[in-house]
C-alpha cells in the first residue's frame, strides 16, 4: 500500500478537492483507496456523503489500543473507503503526544490495512504541527498543491526546509492548483514555479466554477461533470502521481 | 467480510420482494440484461489465492478484482487480455501478476440473466444498503440455475442496514445459501472452480501391492500429460508444455524404478517412447526459459545494451515460434495420442513381474535409499574441475530422486517428507542455475557464430559478449554455491530426515 499526503500548510489551497477527485480517478484505474479525513473540517467526509462521526473521537483511533479498521466506511464508489473525520480530530496533535512513537503513530494505524488497500489519501488539515509530522513519518509521497499566488509558492521553501532534516522523508509531489491562465500575474507565476521545481507534476488543475458544485453535488467531480476542464485535469493528475508511484 | 451474502429462492415472488423492498425506502432500478464471466488460470491460481477475477458485461462493461478481505478494484474494459501484461499498469495488474505469473487468463464460468439492483440511503442520500437480483439465469453453456438470486452487499460501516436487509430478504421467501453466486453457477455448469490441480501425489497406503500403488502413480501422471496436451499444441501458455514435459520426466523416474514390478517389455517399450516425446519438446521449453528469464537476465546490463539486445530478443521470439510449429506437428500425429491412450489402456490392465506383489511401501523405501546413495556418491565426485556435462548427470540424478518422493508422497510422512525435499530441491536449483546458464551462453555463442543478422554488428555483438558474461557470472555464482548446497544435502540431518520417511512406509 501506498501512502500519499494531500498536504499544505496554507489553507484553501484545494487538498480536499484533489484528495476526494484523485481518490475517485484512482478508483477507475483498479486501485482499492482508502481516504483518511484528518481534518476536522471533515470537508472530504461531507464531499463523499458519510456521516462526520468518529466512535470515541480522534483519542481512541491513536490511543495505544487504537484500531482503524472499525472506523472504515463505504461510499458510492465500490473500491472507495473513508475514514471521516469529525470535530474531535482538533485535538489530534494532544492525542498524538501521548503515544510513545507519535511521529510513527499513524503510519502504525495504517499498517494493519496494508494488504487490503492499494492507496491510503490523507487528507491533511493546513498546519505544520505533530499531527503534520505524524503525516511525513507514515507518507511515501506529499501532494502539495500550489496556487499560483506569491503567498502560495512561498509555503514550498519552508516545507523543504522542513523535510531536509526528516529522516526518510516523503518525496515532495507539488502540483499546480486554482490555475486561472486569464489572469497574466498566474500566467507569469506558473512558468517560474515550473522552472523552480522541477519535480512539480505536469498537469495543472484549473481554477473553475464547476469544482464550486461539489459542495452541492457531495460526488466527485469527473462523477457529475466527467467532461469538463477540471475533470480531465484530475484524470492528468492521477495519471502523473500514478506514473511516480508504481513505474 | 466483502463478500456479498447470496439468497436463493426456487419459487421465487419478484413482485413481491420488489413491493417489500419499496416499503422499506430501497430504490429500485429497472432491471437489465447483464452477463458476468470468470477468468482464472488453468491450474485455477487466482481460486487458490481467494481472488476472482470477473468481467461484466453491460453497458459500461468492466473487470472486477474481488477478493473477500478488500473492496474489489475494477477497471473499464471489455475484453480480458491473455495475460497479465495486457492490463495497464498499476496495483491491479501487479497484484493478479504476483499471483498468474506467465499463466494465460482463461474463461471459466459465466451467466446471463435479468438484473435489478434496489438501494437504501441515508439522509445525506448516501447509500446505505444494496442488493442485486437475478432472475431467468443461465449458465454460459446455457444450463439454466434452478433458483433465483439475491446478493447482498455487506458495506463497510454499515453492519445494522445489512442486517435488516437479509431479514427482509428471508421474509420474502429466499433462503441465504452457504455458496456464492460464482459457486452456484460453476455447480450448474460443472466446472470445478480450483481448476486442473497438476499434484504428483495421489493417496497410497505402503501395504497396498507394488504393482497397484505403481499403476495408482503413473495413471495420475498420464491424467496430467492428457490435460496438459492440448494447451501445449493451442500454445496457451508456457506452462502447458513445461507441466507436459514434468509428467513425462515423472513418469520416465517412476518407470526406471519399476524393474520387476512392470513386465520388462512393456516397461522399456514406453521408457523409449516418452523418452523420444520429451525429448522432442525440448527446444521449445528451452527457448521457453530464455524467454521467462529474460528481463531478470538483461537487468543488469545498462539501458543502452539492453536495447541494442531487442534484437536478439526478437530473434528469440522467432526461433520460438519455428519451434513450437515442429512441436505442433509431433504433438498431433496419430502416433503421439495413440502413446498416450495405449499407455492408459496399459495402466489399467498392466500385467506383472515377479515383485509385483511386494508391499509398496518397502519396495519404494528400497527405490528411494538406492538412487539417493547413488546421487551421493556422485555429488561428492563433483570437484571444482568437473565439467559441466558431470554437473548436469547431477542434476537429473536429483530430479529422478526428487520425482520418486514426491509421486510416492501419498505414502505416510508429510513431515520428513517435506524436510528432506526442502535440502533436495535446493540443491537441484543451484544445479538447475548453473545448467541453465551453460546452455544459454551456449545458445548465445551459437547464434553469434550462426546468424548473419548478427555478424558485423559490432555494437549487438559486444552487446552479446556482456550478456553471456552476465550469464556466466551467475553460473560462477551457482558454482561456488554448489559446494554448501550440496554439504547441506550430504548431511546427517537430512539423511535423517530420510530414513524417519521410510521408516514409516515399513510400519
Amino acid at each position: 500500500m501506498k501512502i500519499v499526503a494531500t498536504y499544505s500548510i496554507k489553507g484553501g489551497v484545494g487538498k480536499t478537492t484533489a484528495a476526494v477527485n484523485l481518490a475517485y480517478e484512482a478508483t477507475r484505474a483498479g486501485v482499492r483507496v482508502l481516504l483518511w479525513d484528518l481534518d476536522p473540517q471533515g470537508a472530504a467526509t461531507f464531499f463523499l456523503r458519510v456521516k462526520p462521526t468518529v466512535k470515541g473521537g480522534a483519542e481512541r483511533i491513536v490511543s495505544t489500543k487504537g484500531d482503524l479498521a472499525p472506523h472504515v466506511r463505504a461510499t458510492d464508489f465500490r473500491s472507495l473507503h473513508v475514514v471521516p473525520a469529525d470535530f474531535s480530530l482538533r485535538h489530534l496533535d494532544l492525542h498524538l503526544d501521548d503515544t510513545k512513537h507519535p511521529t510513527r503513530r499513524l503510519g502504525a494505524l495504517l499498517e494493519p490495512l496494508a494488504d487490503q488497500y492499494d492507496l491510503a489519501l490523507l487528507d491533511c488539515p493546513p498546519s505544520i504541527s505533530l499531527s503534520s509530522e505524524s503525516v511525513f513519518g507514515a507518507a511515501d509521497a506529499l501532494l502539495v498543491p500550489t496556487m499560483p499566488t506569491k503567498l502560495s509558492a512561498r509555503t514550498l521553501t519552508p516545507l523543504v526546509d522542513f523535510l531536509a532534516d526528516w529522516p526518510e522523508p516523503p518525496r515532495l509531489l507539488p502540483f499546480l492548483s486554482m490555475v486561472d491562465r486569464r489572469k497574466k500575474l498566474q500566467v507569469e507565476l506558473v512558468q517560474s514555479l515550473t522552472e523552480a521545481w522541477p519535480n512539480l507534476l505536469p498537469t495543472a488543475i484549473p481554477n473553475s466554477s464547476v469544482a464550486e458544485r461539489r459542495g452541492v453535488e457531495r460526488t466527485p467531480i469527473a462523477a457529475f461533470a466527467p467532461n469538463t476542464a477540471v475533470a480531465r485535469a484530475f484524470r492528468g493528475l492521477w495519471s502523473d502521481l500514478s506514473a511516480r508511484l508504481w513505474n | 467480510m466483502i463478500t456479498p451474502r447470496t439468497f436463493v429462492a426456487k419459487a421465487p415472488d419478484l413482485a413481491g420482494l420488489v413491493a417489500a423492498l419499496g416499503h422499506a425506502d430501497f430504490e429500485v432500478h429497472r432491471a437489465e440484461r447483464g452477463s458476468f464471466e470468470w477468468y482464472d488460470t488453468f491450474d485455477g491460481r487466482l481460486h487458490a489465492a481467494g481472488l476472482q477475477l470477473v468481467l461484466a458485461r453491460g453497458r459500461d462493461p468492466e473487470l472486477i478484482l474481488a477478493s473477500a478481505r478488500s473492496a474489489p478494484a475494477s477497471v473499464a474494459l471489455s475484453a480480458v487480455p491473455k495475460f497479465v501484461d495486457g492490463l495497464p499498469a498499476g496495483p491491479f495488474r501487479s497484484r493478479l501478476g504476483t499471483i498468474v505469473e506467465m499463466r494465460a487468463l482463461l474463461p471459466t464460468v459465466g451467466w446471463v440473466a435479468s438484473v435489478f439492483e434496489a438501494s437504501r440511503r441515508d439522509v445525506s442520500l448516501k447509500v446505505v444498503s444494496a442488493v442485486r437480483v437475478l432472475s431467468d439465469v443461465q449458465t454460459a453453456s446455457g444450463v439454466p440455475l434452478t433458483t433465483t438470486v439475491v446478493e447482498v452487499d455487506e458495506l463497510a460501516g454499515h453492519p445494522g442496514a445489512a442486517k435488516r436487509t437479509r431479514q427482509l430478504i428471508a421474509a420474502s421467501g429466499w433462503a441465504e445459501s452457504e455458496s456464492t453466486l460464482v459457486e452456484l453457477v460453476a455447480a450448474a455448469s460443472g466446472y470445478d472452480l480450483a481448476g486442473f490441480r497438476d499434484s504428483p501425489t495421489v493417496p497410497l497406503n505402503p501395504a497396498d501391492q507394488a504393482i497397484d500403488g505403481f499403476a495408482a502413480v503413473l495413471q495420475n501422471l498420464a491424467a496430467s500429460m492428457k490435460a496438459n496436451l492440448p494447451g501445449a499444441i493451442s500454445d496457451i501458455d508456457t506452462e502447458f508444455l513445461h507441466d507436459l514435459r514434468v509428467a513425462i520426466r515423472r513418469t520416465r523416474a517412476i518407470l526406471s524404478r519399476a524393474k520387476r514390478v512392470l513386465p520388462d517389455e512393456t516397461r522399456q517399450q514406453f521408457q523409449l517412447a516418452f523418452a523420444d516425446l520429451g525429448r522432442q519438446t525440448s527446444a521449445v521449453r528451452d527457448l521457453d526459459v530464455y524467454l521467462l528469464g529474460w528481463d531478470h537476465d538483461v537487468a543488469a546490463l545498462p539501458p543502452t545494451t539492453r536495447s541494442t539486445l531487442d534484437v536478439v530478443r526478437e530473434m528469440l521470439v522467432q526461433r520460438r515460434q519455428y519451434a513450437q510449429e515442429e512441436l505442433v506437428q509431433v504433438l498431433t500425429l496419430p502416433a503421439t495420442s495413440e502413446l498416450l491412450t495405449s499407455w492408459s489402456a496399459c495402466l489399467a490392465e498392466p500385467g506383472s513381474a515377479e515383485a509385483a506383489g511386494r508391499p509398496l511401501g518397502a519396495f519404494v523405501a528400497d527405490q528411494i535409499m538406492k538412487v539417493e546413495r547413488r546421487l551421493v556418491t556422485d555429488g561428492r565426485a563433483i570437484t571444482d574441475e568437473s565439467p559441466a556435462a558431470e554437473m548436469h548427470q547431477l542434476r537429473k540424478g536429483a530430479k529422478r530422486l526428487r520425482y520418486l518422493v514426491e509421486c510416492f508422497g501419498g505414502l505416510p510422512g508429510d513431515g520428513p517428507r517435506q524436510a528432506f525435499v526442502k535440502q533436495l530441491k535446493a540443491l537441484q536449483n543451484n544445479l538447475g542455475v548453473h545448467q541453465d546458464a551453460e546452455v544459454q551462453a551456449e545458445w548465445l555463442r551459437n547464434v553469434v557464430l550462426t546468424e548473419p543478422s548478427v555478424r558485423g554488428h559490432d555494437e549487438v555483438l559486444v552487446a552479446i559478449g556482456q550478456l553471456i558474461e552476465s550469464i556466466e557470472q551467475r553460473q560462477r555464482n551457482a558454482r561456488r554455491e554448489f559446494a554448501d548446497r550440496f554439504r547441506r544435502f550430504d548431511s546427517e540431518v537430512t539423511r535423517r530426515h530420510l530414513r524417519q520417511l521410510v521408516r514409516a512406509w515399513s510400519t
